[in-house]
Order: structure tokens, then C-alpha cells, then sequence
């Protein structure tokens, strides 16, 4: 077997170099889909897509709420895949994605909650009910508002990772809680539209605009995560090389 | 404008906030930390590279600066 770790593929990218090399080409083109998809997805949801036999027009909302709804699960996943690396591999890029990505993710969710408000009061009549579905997602937002919170915590930024990557792989079995509620209890909140066995049951007037608007969050999503790893990684270099320079001045004085 | 425009506007109006305020906080992040490693940065072409995004030629900070 030798000495090479079994994450030995991962630690190709654990060199900050390579990452903020690779990371600068690609970072200009996640922007520029992003931006690109939602100018497309946008108008079409709000303007262009037809209101709903039902809803009217309130429907809209689901344009931005759905995509909210998966990110806030899709973005725990890649939260508690990047911990698990971080502990297993000790993968230190793992650790600061996973720093870089909860803010965001608390935000996500947190816009999720209120996009899913705002469409339950002219809906169901009523701003909150503690259903299954939005508990489970209250408490997904608690995990990501705590891990944000507890890696940031700790004076030893190693410990506080470690803490954080300890809490993200824990909490990620609250995911299929919040995915499969909607199956398992009776709630307020409704079944799975899309994303089920039977294929989506959506018209495509309003799935296909609710995908491009979907992807395009998805993308605007992970250009923030990595633009704040970049800027992490540097700020890290910076602290060091501060360091360095106040040694240097110690030895001069001394 | 119905009343259901407005909770369909307050919906997006939300959303454009949050995601406008993290872009712009992530942007300035990012550019007051090339800034700040191109000042540093003692090496030659810090700059050029800082400018670029990048931490001085060899200079990169490797994994295991990142884990001490």
C-alpha cells in the first residue's frame, strides 16, 4: 500500500497554490453562468411563466423559495463530505471551505424560511406552523448558524475546526429528516414536486423555469463559497507572512 | 398591485438582498486580501501575482503552512 494516504486524490488539491490557481480560472465562469441564468430564469419566473390555476400569482414565490430549499440541504451535504474529509484526511483546505460555506448556507436557509413564510401566510393563512417539514428545516438552520458560530470560537482555529467538522457530520443526519418529512408525518407543508419517483408532476411552463432559476442559484451559490475560500486562503498566507515580518523585527531589536 | 404581488415581492425583494449583500461582501473580501498580500508579500512579483489572485510565485502557501 506505501505511505500515500487512501485520500491521496483529495491531497492533490490540498495545496493552497494549485487551488487558488485552479480556483482563478474558474471563478470568472461560475460568475458569469450564474449571472447569465438568472438574467434568463428571473424574468421568466416573475414575468414570463403563467400564475397558477390556484395560487395566482402568488406561485412566484416558489421560483426562489425551492431553489433556497435545496441549496440549504444540497450545501449541508457538501458541508458535512467537506468535515468529513477535514477529520479523516486532516484535508486543510476541507477545513476552511467548511468555515467559508456555513455563513452562506445559514443565509440560504434563512431565506428559505422566510421566502416559505411568505408564501404559507397568503396559502395556508397562517405565517408558521410546527410541521414536520419547516421544523426539521429550523433545526437545519440552527446547525448551520451553530457551526458558523462554534468554528469561530475557539482562540486554536484547529480545535474550533475540528469542533465545527464534529457538529456539520452529526447534524447531516437531520438532512433526510427535513427531505423525507413530507412522506413520513403528516404536515401543512406538500409532498415532493420534483424531486420524486413518479417524475416531477409540474407542468413544464413552470418547471422549466423553476430549474434555470434552480441552476442558477446553485452557481451564484457556489461562486460565493469559493470567492470567500480565496480570500480565506490568502488572509491565511497574510497572518503568516505578519508573523514572519514580526519575528524578523523581533531578531532585529533583539 | 394584489395583495399577492406584495408577498411575491417581499419573497424576492429578501433574496436579491441577502444574495446582493454576501456578493458584495465576498468581492470586498477578496480584493482588501490581494491588496493586503501584495503589500506583504517581500518576494519578487508578489504583486503581478497578488494582482492576479495569486500569493507571490513560489511563495503559495502549501498544506501544511495551512494546517499550523
Amino acid at each position: 500500500m506505501g505511505g500515500r494516504p487512501s485520500g491521496g486524490g483529495l491531497h492533490r488539491f490540498a495545496n493552497p497554490g494549485r487551488f487558488l490557481r485552479l480556483s482563478a480560472r474558474v471563478s470568472p465562469w461560475l460568475w458569469a453562468a450564474a449571472a447569465l441564468l438568472l438574467a434568463v430564469g428571473v424574468p421568466w419566473a416573475l414575468v414570463f411563466s403563467p400564475p397558477d390555476w390556484q395560487q395566482g400569482e402568488t406561485v412566484r414565490i416558489m421560483y426562489v423559495h425551492v431553489p433556497m430549499a435545496w441549496l440549504s440541504m444540497a450545501g449541508y451535504v457538501a458541508l458535512a463530505a467537506a468535515s468529513a474529509t477535514a477529520l479523516i484526511w486532516r484535508h486543510p483546505l476541507a477545513d476552511l471551505f467548511a468555515r467559508e460555506i456555513s455563513p452562506v448556507g445559514a443565509a440560504v436557509t434563512a431565506l428559505c424560511l422566510a421566502t416559505g413564510s411568505l408564501w404559507g401566510r397568503p396559502m395556508w393563512g397562517t405565517w408558521w406552523v410546527w410541521d414536520a417539514r419547516l421544523t426539521s428545516v429550523l433545526v437545519l438552520f440552527f446547525l448551520w448558524v451553530g457551526h458558523a458560530a462554534l468554528v469561530r470560537a475557539f482562540d486554536d482555529e484547529e480545535r474550533g475546526a475540528r469542533a465545527g467538522a464534529i457538529l456539520a457530520v452529526i447534524g447531516a443526519i437531520n438532512v433526510p429528516v427535513v427531505k423525507f418529512s413530507v412522506d413520513f408525518f403528516n404536515t401543512l407543508h406538500q409532498p415532493a414536486s420534483v424531486a420524486r419517483l413518479g417524475g416531477p408532476s409540474l407542468h413544464v411552463d413552470i418547471l422549466y423555469p423553476l430549474l434555470v432559476c434552480a441552476v442558477g442559484f446553485s452557481l451564484l451559490f457556489a461562486a460565493l463559497v469559493l470567492t470567500r475560500t480565496r480570500a480565506a486562503v490568502m488572509e491565511k498566507r497574510i497572518r503568516q507572512l505578519q508573523l514572519a515580518q514580526a519575528r524578523r523585527q523581533d531578531a532585529v531589536a533583539a | 398591485m394584489t395583495l399577492h404581488w406584495w408577498y411575491v415581492a417581499a419573497a424576492w425583494g429578501l433574496a436579491g438582498l441577502g444574495f446582493g449583500a454576501m456578493l458584495l461582501l465576498s468581492l470586498q473580501r477578496l480584493a482588501a486580501a490581494k491588496r493586503r498580500l501584495a503589500l506583504l508579500d517581500p518576494r519578487a512579483g508578489g504583486r503581478d501575482a497578488a494582482a492576479r489572485g495569486l500569493p507571490a510565485g513560489d511563495g503559495l502557501p502549501r498544506a501544511k503552512e495551512l494546517q499550523g
